[in-house]
């Protein structure tokens, strides 16, 4: 793996992109929510690196992640949300990983949606992992709904950054 | 459901300008003596006794926590191995009753275990098994013939330095008579109490008698027998109430005194129906470090009380005297 | 790059099926009606009490745990059990969860920092008897 100055600097610029995604989606309250689940609004920025191509390949998407759930954990001091959100960010990679490779006319979108509900997914395990119980799966249904919004949200907002800004994904060193 | 509505308004409507009608029951519940205690009291002083009971019941909490460093007890365990300790009438009556029980069962309930209760510290956030040179220690320290009683002086003295007093079960027990004599006094007819699953009942709830359910001791929530009393106590002793576990072993909080670890007789649920709850508390302890055979046999020489022993493979023994259903 | 597609509109059409199915599933688990409602509480999985919640027509409360493992204060009233006062949990979502055990609430508490739980259940058993030895 080979990394110039410019693709380093980007990619730490994404894990603080992520990051700061990350917190601020911690503020939301949402009362509907299970405790230590988010939404996967920092899914974002691992959606648009698997889709930017060119010299971004997957393992740079891994890496944001890993920078960002590690920080995320430093500064709230809190494993379990380290965890929590590993667990979740990881699923929602591979799924996503998965889903584009199955549909190959590249739907942002539905990639998207794919990779939030497998974050979701991912947390509500942990979660009933780590209560030792199963009620925890009585709020999936709501996290589905609310995975699929997000989702389409992400999905359409990284869809138009393709769409409507192609000199911005052509300098970060996505093909065109 | 709506039936028993219609029925019971319409009894309130017929009897609603009868003075003799009896007033409807009050309920109270707070949180005493580590647990939940709710009381359910038919009678015509019924609030005011409530708060005497409920007031009585924090004195209690005062007087024998081993852990509350301003309550008596704990004044005891700290100086009665060097000097004679002088203490109320309530904590003498306390601590003889408990050294008579413990004798009584030839130390299979036994008030002096309170150094290895300590030691395990179930309940509190050190808790695990304790080192094998420790737990030696803290038995060979322990036995309720190390302590001593002197009835005239009302005082209390030990034998060995490391001696402590638990009366954790007694307490509770103790509690509920208390609360029992007090809603007597006040002309109570009525009564159900429930000092976190010590059931303690007054008079036969106008005939009917009082249905209670004997917790499943494998399936925590559900119920495996239910037994109908009269003005007894139902208490009971299992495995399930507090518990830790460690490298796959389950430890529960009744402690054999012949070993200083948790009992381990076979049996997993003892439930002793008495005329007192303290004599019921402490048998259903000293039941549970017995076994089923030793409790049966213990049981003949007192013919007024019953019990209900649950084995580890969920074979349940009941004596004779009780009304009892089993549920499977 | 484009939305449209034979794919494409076939796996929104599945996103809209999951999206309806799941809101209709959602609705019956958040509205469930049990008869005869009892709250179990659980702490670290183990089940610590069985509130008989509609025998409280005032409310009281108690609290779950210690600064080590996390306090939650439960109150109880008028069959309905709910977290609220001194509960030391960041995300604070059982108190927002709100009252459980009537209007067919019956979704449980959750609370996962603390590892507590408030689960409503219909007690048929228990209620038909005056009390429970345990």
């Amino acid at each position: 793996m080979k990394y110039n100055t410019k693709k380093l600097t980007l990619t730490a610029l994404f894990a603080a992109i992520a990051l700061i995604i990350f917190i601020i989606e911690a503020q939301i309250p949402l009362s509907f929510s299970v405790p230590g689940l988010k939404l996967g609004l920092a899914n974002i920025v691992t959606l648009l690196i698997l889709f930017l191509g060119g010299s971004w390949k997957a393992r740079d998407a891994f890496l944001v992640l890993l920078v960002r759930v590690l920080l995320a954990a430093f500064i709230t001091g809190n494993t379990m949300s380290f965890a929590f959100s590993f667990a979740g960010g990881l699923l929602a990679l591979g799924v996503m990983l998965a889903v584009k490779m199955a549909l190959k006319d590249e739907a942002i979108p539905v990639v998207s949606v794919a990779g939030a509900l497998a974050h979701n997914a991912g947390q509500i395990a942990m979660a009933a992992l780590y209560m030792q119980s199963t009620s925890v799966f009585a709020y999936f249904p709501a996290l589905i709904a609310g995975g699929i919004i997000s989702g389409l949200f992400t999905g359409f907002a990284v869809y138009y950054l393709f769409k409507k800004h192609p000199k911005f994904i052509g300098f970060i060193g996505g093909k065109k | 459901m709506k039936v028993k509505i219609l029925f019971l308004s319409l009894v309130f409507l017929l009897s609603g300008c009868n003075k003799s009608s009896p007033p409807e029951p009050v309920s109270r519940t707070d949180f005493a003596l580590g647990t939940f205690v709710s009381a359910r009291v038919h009678g015509e002083n019924a609030e005011s006794a409530l708060d005497e009971v409920f007031a009585r019941l924090f004195e209690i909490e005062q007087l024998a926590s081993a852990k509350n460093p301003d309550s008596e007890l704990f004044y005891v365990n700290q100086n009665a191995y060097e000097r004679e300790v002088t203490v109320s009438e309530e904590l003498f009556y306390l601590l003889e009753t408990g050294l008579f029980y413990s004798s009584l069962t030839d130390g299979a309930f036994d008030i002096t275990l309170g150094s290895i209760v300590e030691l395990w510290g179930i309940g509190t956030e050190n808790v695990a098994v304790p080192d094998a040179e420790e737990l030696a220690e803290a038995l060979e320290n322990s036995g309720f013939r190390y302590l001593v009683l002197n009835e005239n002086e009302l005082s209390v003295r030990f034998w060995k330095e490391g001696l402590r007093i638990d009366l954790g079960a007694l307490a509770k027990g103790y509690a509920a008579d208390e609360m029992k004599r007090i809603l007597l006094e006040n002309g109570v007819t009525n009564a159900i109490l429930d000092l976190g699953g010590d059931i303690i009942t007054i008079s036969d709830n106008d005939g009917k008698g009082w249905r209670i359910g004997i917790a499943d001791p494998r399936n925590l929530g559900e119920i495996c027998a239910i037994v109908r009393v009269s003005d007894k106590a139902v208490v009971t002793s299992g495995d399930y109430e507090r518990f830790f576990v460690q490298d796959g072993v389950d430890y529960h909080h009744i402690f054999d005194s012949a070993t200083g670890f948790p009992a381990d007789s076979g049996i997993i649920s003892v439930t002793v129906i008495a005329e007192s709850a303290m004599l019921a508390d402490a048998l259903s302890t000293a039941f549970f470090v017995m076994g089923v055979e030793r409790a049966i046999e213990f049981a003949r020489t007192m013919p007024e009380i019953g019990y209900i022993l649950i084995d580890r493979d969920m074979n349940i023994y009941n004596s004779e005297n009780i009304e009892i259903e089993i549920i499977r | 790059m484009k939305l449209s597609g034979k794919k494409n509109i076939v796996c929104y059409c599945i996103i809209a099926v999951i999206f309806a199915a799941s809101l209709v599933v959602w609705y019956f688990i958040y509205n469930a009606e049990i008869e005869n409602p009892v709250a179990k509480i659980y702490k670290n999985g183990v089940l610590i009490e069985i509130i008989n919640i509609s025998d409280y027509d005032l409310r009281f409360s108690f609290t779950v745990g210690t600064p080590e493992t996390g306090i939650n204060e439960i109150k109880v009233k008028n069959g309905e059990i709910w977290v609220g006062g001194i509960t030391d949990c960041l995300v604070q979502t059982c108190v927002k969860t709100g009252h459980i055990g009537s209007n067919g609430r019956t979704i449980p508490i959750i609370c996962v920092p603390n590892r507590l739980e408030i689960r409503i259940v219909g007690g048929e058993n228990i209620h038909e008897l005056d009390a429970v030895a345990r």
